[in-house]
């Protein structure tokens, strides 16, 4: 039996949400929402979005991660040390943290959060493999940048993504 | 040397060439817009007139028709200078347009051969083919129907043929009428002038001379009066389309001005407008054929009109006099204003009088002629008839009524003896009853909103319903008073089924305008405050007043009945129905439909249509293909990363050393500067991307690779003038091209845009097309989308509106650029366009 390549087990971009990186986390979150209805019946993939440029050109992904990232109010943990410099464990300190931190104001934060641009938050494109590239190649990224997907390339365009399960799922397999 | 230019762009000659064209192009342009509005202007006037019944005379129409076609051929000159041999099949068009209208009019017999000179007293009214018609009827009063007539000859057409022929007239004026070449009205009015003089000096053939002297001294002889008139009757006259000068009169002619006078009434008839009729159908002269009548005249110190019938009220019961002191022609020409006398036509009671004051009346000079004098100061409100006097006139009325079988329109005149005598009677005309609404006073309170500029009149009640979308007609429901935000000609697909229409903008000028005329459809124009009324509000609108009143009150839209008192229409309404018709009918094809061709256009109307729409496309398309766009004009000079070339239709500016760059807040075309100003608000999204992203090349999602089509290859482009814009903007993958006329009158604005092409898959390129369309819609743009093709168009507004529009665009082209993209789902789209909705505050 070949191992597959990239091509083979990637997930193909149509798959996928895409938006501009000048487009508002407000926006981000609708497709967020729209991804969650849409994919009750599907075999469920990691949500992601990608961000491309005014070229065109893919620049990063956001996930949910990004999304908490870009919500992140001015108010952190680590920030409460700031304002009590004299409590050396205040960062830890979660009741403290609670303290300063009501509903409302954290309604208001959001929403002077989410005219954000995705480009503050989301995380860039590290690497790509080619669309005849063998799986062994996206894992070896994926060790190597500590990824869980790769962009797969063809001709130059982006055409998929390949998943850090799927590339596992093949290689499985191959040992097994 | 090649080389260096290769490098240096085009030299500086070519490029002023370039220039040079698209300028000369451009003028051209608006020379036909130019023309194409005036004539529009004529079409609606006469649609205006038609539709109020105010046509006037037959003579009016053909007028108007004559200057319209030389309009409209015109402007399909400066087509054909625009666009090229391509439009060529216009003329011919025009051609076949006219002749037909030529078919639909009656024809005119041969003259026939008759005795130069004919007492009354042998004529009847079957010998108006003969003498015309005035002479007929008068020799008919006067033998057939008993009534006292004066007493006169008629002078026959075949003595005016005699004329012509003796004089060799025919061919000078064939010879004249060959040299009107471009059938211009100014160069008709010189010819008029030519053949009139050619008429006037001539001589009478010695025999003609001879009986006409003849028969004055054998009148003279029996008459006691002395005084004598000479007047037109023309022989075709009320049978047929002609342009005799019916009513050119000469009052008080002595024996030795007698033949002069009647070479001044035999060339009265080569008015402009005759002649072109001529030339139109390939006529000779001879077919509007002359008789003269020349009459006793009664020295009279009253005189007037009777109808037999109120042309206001046909059925009522009594018969209407007008008069006046003095001659009659005073109150024909309108310069006094009559007594005012009703006569009970079962009794001959007098049921009503109005007595004017007259201060003045025309009377004879001794010397011959006529002049003006005075009426005593006690005798100017005196009544100008007794009521014996009306009641004889009355009785003599409905005798000739009688014997005619129909209404009849009478001339009187009261000598100084008191005795009444007839001097012409013909078939009294209705103006076809223009169906007035009559609102009781008391409802005054209940009008909802006024002030609306009326395009139809007519009253039609129902429910308020706001069509907010040319798009959406099919939802209309029967009998409704459809409100719509402006009028747009798909219109027509709900007009039968509606009950009156309100326009919230729009002028009289529209081609709904001419619809709603064609239809009849109770119609207002120009009522923003219509908006405010509810949807399903139960109202009344009256299109003549301009108003819509509160509930419904179908008891005001008034009884047809007295159209059934109307007179048979003649055959010059007939005439006049086909030169209308012909003129203002417009065919409603889109456009976008494969039948919109010259050929297709079945009147002038169509053809101007059909013109405004190709000049349009052809300035579009020619300025498109300006060779060397990249290196003439001025670049803006924007914050926003496009490189767009400035050109400048109305000024000559190369942009060739010296000043290159235009600031954003200089740009001086009033279209550009709004679109730019929708630009700016909306600002340019994306900020430039950390250097530590770029250089990664691969690309999502297109189809179309920069480079790949010439469209891409160009940056983008404008061509301005202070009113007009041509944009060609190419952002990112998509490009759109918005092109806007912007002028202080809404007949000629417009604003077009297409828009084409996108970085992502069909499917989502639609989704953005989707959006767009459905965001144009609620700023009253018409849309035509195929694929991911949208080519929209909004027109007919004032200034203000498409300005704004152009604002909007602006920003809309801004807030969707590189969004098709995203549009991975429907879902998606319609979450894009509430969002956009917002944003641009269209969701009032």
């Amino acid at each position: 039996m070949l191992m597959k390549r990239a091509g083979e087990i990637m997930m193909p971009l149509e798959e996928f949400p895409y938006i501009p990186y000048w487009f508002t986390l407000r926006q981000a979150l609708a497709e967020l929402e729209e991804a969650e209805i849409k994919r009750a019946n599907q075999k469920p993939i990691p949500w992601v979005i990608l961000v491309f440029s005014a070229r065109n050109q893919l620049l990063g992904i956001v996930r949910r991660r990004e999304i908490l990232q870009g919500l992140k109010p001015s108010l952190t943990p680590s920030k409460v040390r700031d304002y009590y410099p004299s409590v050396p464990d205040a960062a830890s300190d979660q009741n403290l943290y609670r303290f300063g931190f009501s509903p409302e104001k954290a309604i208001q934060e959001l929403r002077n959060q989410i005219e954000r641009q995705i480009i503050e938050f989301m995380a860039p494109i590290q690497a790509t493999v080619d669309y005849d590239d063998y799986a062994m190649v996206a894992i070896h990224l994926m060790i190597d940048r500590d990824l869980s997907f790769v962009p797969v390339v063809r001709d130059g365009q982006i055409v998929g993504l390949v998943y850090a399960e799927d590339v596992i799922h093949e290689v499985i397999k191959h040992i097994v | 040397m090649k080389w260096l230019k290769n490098i240096l762009g085009a030299s500086k000659a070519e490029r002023l060439a370039s220039v040079e064209s698209v300028q000369q192009k451009f003028s051209l342009f608006q020379s036909v817009l130019e023309r194409h509005n005036q004539v529009l202007k004529l079409i609606s006037r006469l649609e205006e007139r038609h539709q109020n019944r105010k046509l006037g005379s037959v003579q009016a129409v053909w007028d108007d028709f004559v200057q319209i076609q030389e309009g409209v051929r015109e402007v399909i000159d400066r087509m054909i200078g625009l666009g090229g041999d391509a439009y060529l099949p216009l003329r011919s068009r025009l051609i076949s347009i006219l002749k037909e209208v030529e078919n639909s009019l009656p024809g005119t017999q041969p003259v026939v051969k008759d005795d130069y000179v004919i007492p009354f007293s042998r004529l009847d009214r079957g010998r108006a083919h003969s003498v015309g018609g005035k002479n007929a009827n008068l020799g008919e009063m006067k033998s057939h129907v008993g009534v006292p007539v004066p007493d006169g000859f008629a002078i026959s057409a075949w003595a005016y043929l005699h004329f012509i022929e003796v004089n060799q007239l025919q061919e000078r004026i064939d010879r004249l009428l060959q040299n009107v070449r471009i059938r211009q009205y100014k160069d008709l009015e010189v010819v008029s002038n030519d053949i009139r003089e050619m008429v006037t000096f001539r001589s009478v053939p010695d025999d003609l001379a001879e009986a006409i002297c003849a028969g004055f001294d054998d009148l003279a002889s029996r008459s006691s009066r002395g005084r004598f008139a000479l007047r037109s009757s023309a022989v075709w006259e009320d049978t047929t389309f002609t342009f005799a000068g019916q009513y050119v009169s000469f009052l008080n002619v002595g024996r030795d001005a007698l033949l002069d006078r009647y070479k001044d009434i035999l060339s009265s008839k080569f008015t402009p407008s005759a002649i072109s009729y001529l030339l139109r159908h390939s006529l000779s002269e001879m077919d509007l054929a002359m008789g003269v009548v020349c009459m006793e005249m009664v020295d009279s110190v009253a005189s007037g009109v009777i109808y037999t019938r109120d042309p206001l009220n046909p059925s009522g019961p009594h018969l209407l006099v007008n008069s006046i002191f003095g001659l009659g022609s005073y109150l024909v020409d309108g310069r006094l204003t009559p007594d005012v006398f009703h006569v009970s036509r079962s009794d001959e009671n007098v049921v009503f009088s109005q007595v004017a004051r007259k201060p003045v009346q025309l009377v004879m000079r001794a010397e011959g002629g006529v002049a003006e004098a005075p009426v005593p100061e006690a005798e100017q409100d005196r009544p100008s008839l007794n009521e014996q006097q009306l009641r004889l006139l009355a009785r003599y009325a409905l005798k000739i009524e009688e014997h005619y079988g129909e209404p009849q329109d009478i001339e009187w005149a009261l000598d100084r003896s008191g005795e009444l005598f007839l001097i012409q009677a013909r078939p009294l005309k209705f103006p076809k009853a223009r169906v007035v609404a009559r609102i009781p006073e008391e409802f005054q309170s209940d009008i909802l909103v006024k002030g609306g500029t009326p395009i139809c009149a007519g009253i039609g009640a129902g429910p308020i319903y706001h069509l907010d979308s040319v798009g959406e007609l099919d939802a209309v429901p029967r009998g409704a008073v459809l409100v719509v935000p402006y009028p747009s000609p798909k219109l027509v697909a709900v007009m039968h089924r509606i009950s009156a229409l309100v326009s919230l903008v729009g002028g009289n000028a529209s081609h709904l305008a001419t619809l709603a005329r064609e239809l009849s459809l109770p119609t207002i124009v120009n009522m923003q405050k219509a908006a405010e009324i509810p949807q399903d509000r139960t109202v009344t609108v009256d299109g003549g007043g301009g108003a819509i009143y509160d509930g419904c009150h179908p008891e005001w839209i008034p009884a047809q009945e007295e159209e059934a008192v109307q007179s048979e229409g003649s055959p010059s309404d007939a005439a006049v129905e086909g030169i209308v018709s012909r003129v203002t009918r417009l065919s409603v094809i889109h456009p976008n439909d494969p039948n919109f061709t010259p050929q297709s256009c079945d009147s002038l109307h169509d053809l101007l249509r059909f013109i405004h729409q190709k000049s349009m496309e052809e300035i579009f398309s020619s300025l498109k293909q300006t060779a060397n766009k990249e290196d003439i004009g001025l670049r803006l000079k924007t914050k926003i990363p496009l490189f767009i070339n400035i050109i400048y239709l109305d000024r000559c500016y190369l942009g060739n050393g010296g000043k290159r760059w235009v600031r954003e807040d200089s740009i001086e075309s009033l279209p550009m500067k709004a679109l730019w100003e929708g630009v700016l608000q909306e600002g340019w999204p994306s900020r430039p991307v950390p250097a530590d992203l770029k250089g990664f090349l691969a690309v999502v999602g297109t189809e179309v690779g920069e480079g790949r089509q010439p469209e891409f290859s160009e940056n983008s482009y404008a061509f301005l003038s202070k009113e007009y814009m041509l944009l060609n903007l190419r952002m990112g993958y998509h490009f759109s091209t918005i092109e806007a006329l912007v002028t202080p009158e809404p007949e000629k604005n417009y604003i077009r845009m297409q828009f084409k092409l996108g970085g992502a898959p069909l499917e989502r390129r639609m989704r953005r097309i989707w959006i767009i369309c459905e965001l144009l819609k609620r700023i009253g743009f018409e849309n035509f989308s195929q694929g991911d093709f949208l080519d929209t168009t909004t027109a007919y507004q004032g200034p203000e509106a498409m300005l704004e529009r152009l604002r909007l665009l602006g920003r809309m082209t801004i807030l969707t650029k590189q969004l098709d993209l995203t549009l991975s789902s429907d879902a998606r789209a319609r979450w894009y366009l509430n969002d956009f909705v917002q944003k641009l505050g269209l969701d009032n």
